[in-house]
């Protein structure tokens, strides 16, 4: 085979020297090294696809992942759905029977280590356990209860729970929440309704109303007025969560529509006309379950007054629970009050003023006092049976007309034929009834000592930090019907603060038919101060407790009857505010009934408006002196209704929180917030206008116009009934005691990865 | 000058053999293929994930709001306050495993709900919106579409007492389980989401 020829230049190889590519080699290798190529290539490809492996799916593992937490959220939440549901459970035992094993577990104060039985006893059942149903997911759960006192055994301070949820994955923990649960009291609504008359319905106008949660076991009765729907500028009525527990038949949403449903919202298009009645569109509407208002309110007395030593005071008028000259509960006022006036001294000292008109002020013994007995020594008479008319004969000259010779018709006796002794009177010494009218005044001396003179005539002084009882008398002499004029019977001087609970065994406001509505409860409501102990860390120069800015810290009162009584609110009722009472000091706050010039000057506005005009009512700052008021009835009677259709009405204003209300051990709810029956006949002209800044929960509403019931609780809208604002105070939420109802709310919620 | 003359002696001439060139092929041809299962394989996992993460979302939807609105109170209402609550009218629920319903059919539909759930899903406004309907994520058609490929089955289970005087609050509760079918080929997938919820169903 004949060889190719390369001219090369000279010198390109040596001599002898050969090129080092060998062909022959070369051909030896080259299957090798395509093999080799190859190969590499597919190495290539491999790590190439083994990256892909990785890589591609990698979405779908996030997915997975994700699903996972999801997962992992309601398996933790279900442990706390648990927790809740025990709490509750035992909650709604103690409710009903009071007894105390029924409770959860507390801390007691006494042990380093408490152990928590029933607590323990719930958890073994639940830890490591699939509640939800899926075998790789397992729950374990921790509670630990935050109360730390024995006064726990009544139900109107909320209890609360620290609870921690974890949820594990064949066994490995994914997330954990934690969550704070706080039983519920009913300050926590704008409105609630246990029940609802039928003829009771809300007229949506487009503009906001109720400014806070509303919720009836009932359900809903809402009129649109006409053109709501297509009105571009319509404001929800209600601004936050409206719920009922009951349903109405046929209607998509279980609440009544009136007008049918070409007048509901559903038939509107999008859904959209749920905007225009509340803030939170359809979803502002939810079905909840029913909510029982209180059976009693007897359990607050061992709030009131919890001396061991002494029983609760059966004496009419006002008493403060101390013991040994320091105070130790609340305040107790035995029997029903014209008034209950709160104020203000001039130097800002809470003063109460509990007064009842014409009662039994006291006994005196009398030894001339006499008895009546049967005169045994006379026959007996015959008993008179019949008092028919018959014609006087004589004078036969008194009338003109009539009978006989004019003389005038009169009664005249017919005796049976029964026989009974003749009376007398006798001796028989003996205490008797004192009748006049009775002030008791407690002042919380907290701000300047209160200088007063006691029942001797001597001039004393209570200092600060102490509470000061004045009780006095004005007697009436029962034969000539003389007044004695007001007398100091006693005072007393406790050293403490009263603990915010005011029970008054009775009604507050004496209501007649024909009084103007100024008997009853009014005035500006302050907290009270707390007195430090040897265990306060932080006090004043006063001795009251003050925070780390050095702010005083209060208890918010609560005033409480029982709920077969009732309260009358007699004029304006405010809240105490300290910024405003420091720039008008020296004004005499012991003003009358809806003063508003004085009030204003030292609490809050509820006459405040926005930049727009619109209301705007200041709100509490914080819960120190907010007013609860827990009762059967709250009646109103319009005291600055103007009767007249000009709009002329002045606002009656209403700080506090109130339960007007009762469910007996049969379920039936009484009691409810409004005016009664002979009050509602203003058809023309309305009552008058009324701002509430906290809430009311009733027992019913009442809107049956014209039925001579003794007890309704009207207040419509406007023209024949109250014109009515209500804005929910969240601080009323903090209400120290209120009644409670076994359910809990969450009020911090931290949800966490447990992935390690 | 003298000059050299360098004989190269042309080797045999010699191709790759087909049986090298069939190998190397072969090689080739499996790393391709294997490349190419792989991007597919991916490519459907991830379209697998998406529909997971979809079908999650549906499922905390759906039980969001039978919590929200109480569905299982109303659905044990119109079942005589019984559970199961599949027997009722309200169409909750399914006793029956094996059925499945329109994710979003009632009562989670917008006639019942007053919301429609599918479009929220989705991210637009229930309310009216302040954006010109055109410019908006998708019609109403659009999204029917996609939720067309979602099915879903709801039960709740009543807890039971199995240590009185300890757990007298089981039936309070009950436990929720939402599952969201979709079809991948011929295989059937499904997400669930499982809780305990309280129905505040009369004992």
């Amino acid at each position: 085979m004949k060889g190719l020829s390369y001219h090369l230049p000279e010198n390109t190889f040596a001599r002898g020297e050969s090129m080092k590519l060998n062909p022959l080699h070369n051909n030896r290798k080259r299957g090798a090294s395509i093999l080799l190529l190859s190969f590499f290539f597919m190495i290539v490809l491999f790590t190439l696809a083994s990256a892909l492996f990785q890589i591609i799916p990698a979405e779908f593992h996030a997915a997975s992942r994700a699903h996972v937490d999801v997962e992992s959220h309601y398996v933790a939440n279900s442990g706390i759905q648990h927790t809740l549901s025990w709490l509750e459970k035992k909650m709604e035992d103690f409710s009903k029977d009071q007894k105390e094993t029924n409770l959860p577990d507390y801390n007691t104060g006494t042990a380093s280590s408490p152990t928590f039985t029933n607590i323990n006893n719930f958890l073994s059942g639940i830890n490591g356990t699939s509640i939800t149903g899926k075998p790789d997911w397992t729950t374990e759960i921790s509670i630990e209860p935050l109360q730390d006192s024995l006064g726990q055994k009544h139900g109107f301070e909320p209890r609360l729970y620290s609870v921690r949820s974890t949820a594990f994955f064949k066994g490995k923990p994914i997330r954990s929440i934690d969550v704070l649960l706080r039983q519920r009291t009913f300050a926590s609504f704008a409105l609630y309704t246990a029940e609802t008359d039928p003829q009771s319905k809300f007229v949506i106008n487009g503009k906001p109303h109720i400014f806070g949660p509303v919720h009836t076991n009932d359900y809903f009765r809402f009129e649109a007025v006409p053109g709501l729907w297509g009105n571009p500028n319509a404001q929800a009525y209600f601004t936050d969560v409206v719920s009922h527990a009951g349903s109405f038949s046929g209607s998509p949403d279980g609440n009544e529509w009136i007008g049918g449903k070409t007048n509901a919202p559903e038939t509107n298009s999008d859904g959209g006309g749920y905007d225009k009645v509340f803030s939170k569109g359809r979803d502002g509407l939810r079905l909840k379950n029913q909510i029982e208002l209180p059976q009693s309110t007897g359990d607050l007395i061992s709030e009131t007054w919890p001396l061991s030593s002494t029983a609760v005071p059966t004496d009419l008028g006002a008493h403060l629970a101390e013991e040994g000259g320091v105070m130790k509960g609340g305040l107790y006022i035995e029997g029903d009050l014209h008034k209950l006036h709160m104020t203000l001294d001039s130097s800002g000292n809470q003063k109460i003023q509990a007064i009842k008109n014409n009662d039994v002020v006291g006994k005196i013994w009398d030894p001339n006092k006499t008895k009546t007995v049967n005169d045994t020594s006379r026959p007996k008479d015959r008993v008179v049976t019949d008092y028919s008319n018959c014609i006087e004969y004589w004078p036969a000259d008194t009338g003109s007309t009539g009978g006989v010779n004019g003389g005038a018709v009169n009664n005249c006796k017919k005796y049976g034929t029964t026989l009974t002794w003749w009376t007398k009177q006798v001796p028989d010494p003996g205490y008797v009834n004192i009748k006049g009218h009775r002030e008791d005044i407690v002042y919380e001396v907290t701000e300047a000592p209160v200088s007063y003179v006691d029942e001797t005539g001597a001039n004393k002084t209570a200092p600060v930090g102490s509470t000061l009882l004045i009780q006095r008398l004005n007697e009436q002499d029962d034969v000539t019907g003389a007044w004695s004029g007001w007398k100091t019977v006693s005072t007393k001087v406790a050293d403490g603060q009263p603990n915010g609970t005011i029970y008054v065994n009775g009604n507050i406001g004496i209501r007649t038919d024909n009084e103007n509505g100024e008997n009853g409860l009014y005035g500006i409501a302050k907290g009270n101060a707390i007195k430090g102990g040897a265990s306060a860390t932080s006090v004043d120069a006063s001795g009251f407790v003050v925070d780390s800015a050095g702010n005083r810290q209060y208890l918010n009162k609560t005033i409480v009857t029982p709920l077969n009584k009732g309260i009358n609110l007699a004029g304006d009722l405010l809240q105490f505010n300290q910024a405003k009472f420091d720039a008008n000091k020296g004004i005499n706050f012991e003003s009358k009934v809806n003063n508003v010039f004085n009030w204003t000057k030292a609490a809050l506005n509820p006459g405040r408006t926005d930049v727009n005009g619109e209301p705007d009512p200041e709100l509490s700052p914080n819960n120190d002196h907010v007013l609860g008021l827990v009762t059967r009835d709250v009646w109103m009677k319009g005291r600055k209704s103007a009767h007249s259709s000009n709009g002329n009405d002045g606002f009656n204003d209403i700080y506090a929180v109130i339960l007007a209300g009762v469910m007996d051990n049969k379920g039936n709810v009484s009691g409810g917030f409004g005016t009664w029956y002979q009050q509602r006949d203003h058809v023309n002209d309305g009552l008058g206008k009324f701002r509430v800044i906290g809430g009311v929960i009733q027992g019913t509403t009442d809107n049956n116009f014209g039925e001579n019931q003794a007890y309704t609780h009207y207040w419509a809208n406007g023209s024949v009934g109250y014109e009515a604002s209500m804005f929910y105070d969240i601080e009323a939420t903090r209400q120290r005691l209120f009644p409670t109802y076994p359910e809990f709310r969450v009020v911090r919620y931290l949800e966490n990865s447990a992935r390690k | 000058m003298k000059t050299s003359t360098i004989t190269i002696r042309q080797p045999k001439a010699r191709g790759f053999s087909l049986a090298e060139v069939l190998v190397a092929m072969f090689v080739i041809l499996v790393g391709i293929s294997g490349i190419t299962s792989t991007i597919w394989w991916g490519t459907q996992r991830a379209d697998s994930g998406q529909l997971v993460t979809e079908a999650s979302n549906h499922a905390r939807t759906l039980f969001e709001t039978v919590v929200s609105r109480n569905l299982v109170k109303l659905a044990a209402d119109s079942n005589g306050g019984n559970f199961p609550v599949g027997g009722g009218t309200f169409g909750l629920v399914s006793a029956n495993a094996g059925t499945r319903t329109p994710v979003y059919a009632a009562p989670f539909d917008k006639a019942t709900l007053g919301v429609d759930l599918a479009r929220h899903v989705r991210g637009q406004s229930t309310a009216t919106s302040m954006i010109n309907p055109a410019q908006q994520l998708g019609s109403q058609n659009e999204v029917s579409s996609e939720m067309a490929r979602f099915t879903r089955n709801i039960d709740c289970r009543r807890g039971a007492v199995a240590n009185p005087g300890v757990d007298d609050y089981q039936p309070e509760l009950c436990t929720l389980i939402v599952a969201v079918y979709w079809r991948e080929g011929r295989h059937e997938r499904n997400v669930s989401v499982q809780g305990v919820i309280r129905h505040n169903v009369s004992p």
